[in-house]
């Protein structure tokens, strides 16, 4: 059985095609303002037998193709769990939406959280800020590994964090260690939520931000067990998606 | 605190309360227009708990999103009239139980939500649960089992006694303005069994401070009793509503 697993996320979109429970291939897009049609072009590009569809979108996707959703944090569960058959937790930083998931058995999830509506600390909130600082973000997590020491901000609202950012801007502050300080924050947070669900190790990280080696070195360096990080951080929900309907 | 001493001064207030209204209103209390008043509050009280006793049946027979808004009608209607109304409605829930019809087929995740009362027109978190596919079964909220599960004592044959019964009625409410308030969360594990949730979701309004002070403790308590709690703290606008039912069907797919 061919199964589409698809993941239609605030800032991308992700596609996972499975033969039984193994990986055939796999594609990004951006979500971009049109979200509908890039999952559509995602759908139509392969034959596949079943289609499940997670993120921000699976409610659109069900409606447009008929398809089953589920949940991204079911969805995470099940692609960690696939890919690290040890992992005993999740943390998934997207594009808008931080979430982190206690396992059970088999990629069951026993207990998890999420931010509410505030995007404090995703990856929304890093692209803004290296914006606001003139990086691409390969280059704010270069500079904020090489940064020294990181200058705390108080304000963790993407709003008020890019005002106090150009303040230190103009004090002439180094942005290698605003960008520290802003990895560091974040970094604390999410260390939190993980201590609040009871996270053991180890912890599949997971999502865009996963990418970033500023915040893998932070969190790793924080979490009390061990943290792996999975080739292809971004398309993990797309392939648990695709892999609830594989074992049904 | 519900001491001795802060049910008498609770008592005092009440008394003055009555004074304000016969004031306002030019109208005596009398012990038999407190008396009738009393029975007639007790059977719109006793009309909610024939729907709620309806809604231990699995398929529930009424969204909670429908009788969530009864409850909150309640405090705005004509009493004679709503407590009609209202056992209409009951006899028609108690038809549809016996039939086995439901508002969701059997076997539908049941949920009991908990904590700061919803008042009208707020059923934002109803309609993201049933939305996304689970069925409201109760609420141990004001606007839910804290309105309409104690009644009135009916015994008292002076004026005074009969004061003092709505007095002891209304100090008696297990609501999270009271310090220690184990009773409260009794209510929550008792009403779980009762309505066989699935899982609990705890509400707080935002800066409710009284219920999410008050959620650590439901939470432990309904985890120890062996069910699963979504904790949600959120406010009347519909800015969360995508997050918030991720979390809700994320929580739904773990049961």
């Amino acid at each position: 059985m061919r199964v589409l697993g698809l993941d239609i996320g605030s800032r991308s979109i992700d596609a996972v095609w499975l033969e039984g429970e193994r990986i055939v291939d796999w594609a990004v897009a951006d979500s971009g303002y049109d979200p509908g049609s890039a999952s559509a072009a995602f759908v139509e590009r392969d034959a596949h037998d079943v289609l499940v569809a997670t993120g921000y979108g699976r409610h659109v996707a069900k409606e447009r193709f008929g398809c089953a959703a589920v949940t991204e944090i079911t969805a995470y569960g099940l692609g960690a769990a696939a890919l690290f058959p040890h992992a005993a937790s999740v943390l998934d930083i997207g594009g808008q939406d931080t979430k982190v998931i206690s396992l059970g058995h088999g990629g069951r999830v026993v207990d998890f959280e999420m931010n509410d509506k505030c995007a404090v600390g995703t990856g929304k909130f890093l692209e803004v800020m290296a914006r606001a600082l003139g990086f691409t973000l390969e280059e704010m997590a270069a500079a904020s590994r090489g940064a020294e020491s990181g200058i705390a901000t108080s304000s963790m609202c993407t709003v008020f964090a890019e005002s106090e950012v150009t303040g230190l801007v103009h004090r002439g502050e180094d942005r290698a260690r605003i960008v520290r300080g802003l990895h560091e924050t974040i970094a604390k947070r999410t260390l939190g939520s993980l201590k609040r669900v009871d996270a053991q190790g180890p912890l599949v990280f997971a999502g865009g931000v996963a990418k970033n080696p500023a915040m893998v070195d932070l969190i790793t360096a924080g979490f009390s067990g061990e943290v792996v990080v999975p080739e292809e951080a971004q398309i993990v929900g797309a392939y648990g998606a695709a892999l609830s309907a594989a074992r049904e | 605190m519900k001491r001795p001493e802060d049910l008498a001064m609770w008592k005092a207030e009440v008394r003055e309360l009555a004074k304000k209204v016969e004031e306002v209103t030019g109208n005596t209390i009398t012990a038999g227009s407190l008396s009738a008043a009393i029975k007639e509050v007790n059977d719109k009280r006793r009309a909610l708990q024939r729907i709620a006793a309806a809604c231990t049946a699995d398929p529930a027979p009424i969204s909670g999103k429908d009788r969530l808004l009864a409850t909150q009608v309640a405090f705005y209607d004509d009493v004679p009239r709503f407590t009609q109304m209202v056992n209409a409605l009951a006899d028609e829930l108690d038809q549809r139980v016996a039939a086995g019809e439901g508002v969701a087929p059997k076997g539908t995740k049941r949920i009991l939500v908990t904590g700061t009362p919803m008042a009208l027109p707020n059923w934002k978190i109803h309609d993201i649960i049933e939305k996304a596919g689970a069925v409201v079964v109760g609420e141990e909220m004001c606007t839910g089992s804290r309105y309409y599960q104690d009644l009135v004592s009916e015994d008292g044959t002076t004026l005074d006694e009969m004061i003092d019964a709505v007095a002891e009625k209304y100090l008696d409410i297990n609501c999270a303005c009271f310090t220690t308030n184990k009773g409260r969360i009794d209510d929550v594990v008792r009403m779980a069994k009762e309505y066989e949730a699935d899982g609990v979701i705890d509400l707080a309004l935002q800066f409710c401070g009284l219920y999410e002070m008050e959620s650590h403790g439901i939470e432990t308590a309904v985890r120890e009793a062996g069910l699963p709690v979504l904790k949600i703290t959120t406010d009347y606008s519909m800015e969360d509503v995508g997050q918030l039912s991720t979390r809700v069907e994320a929580f739904l797919e773990m049961l």
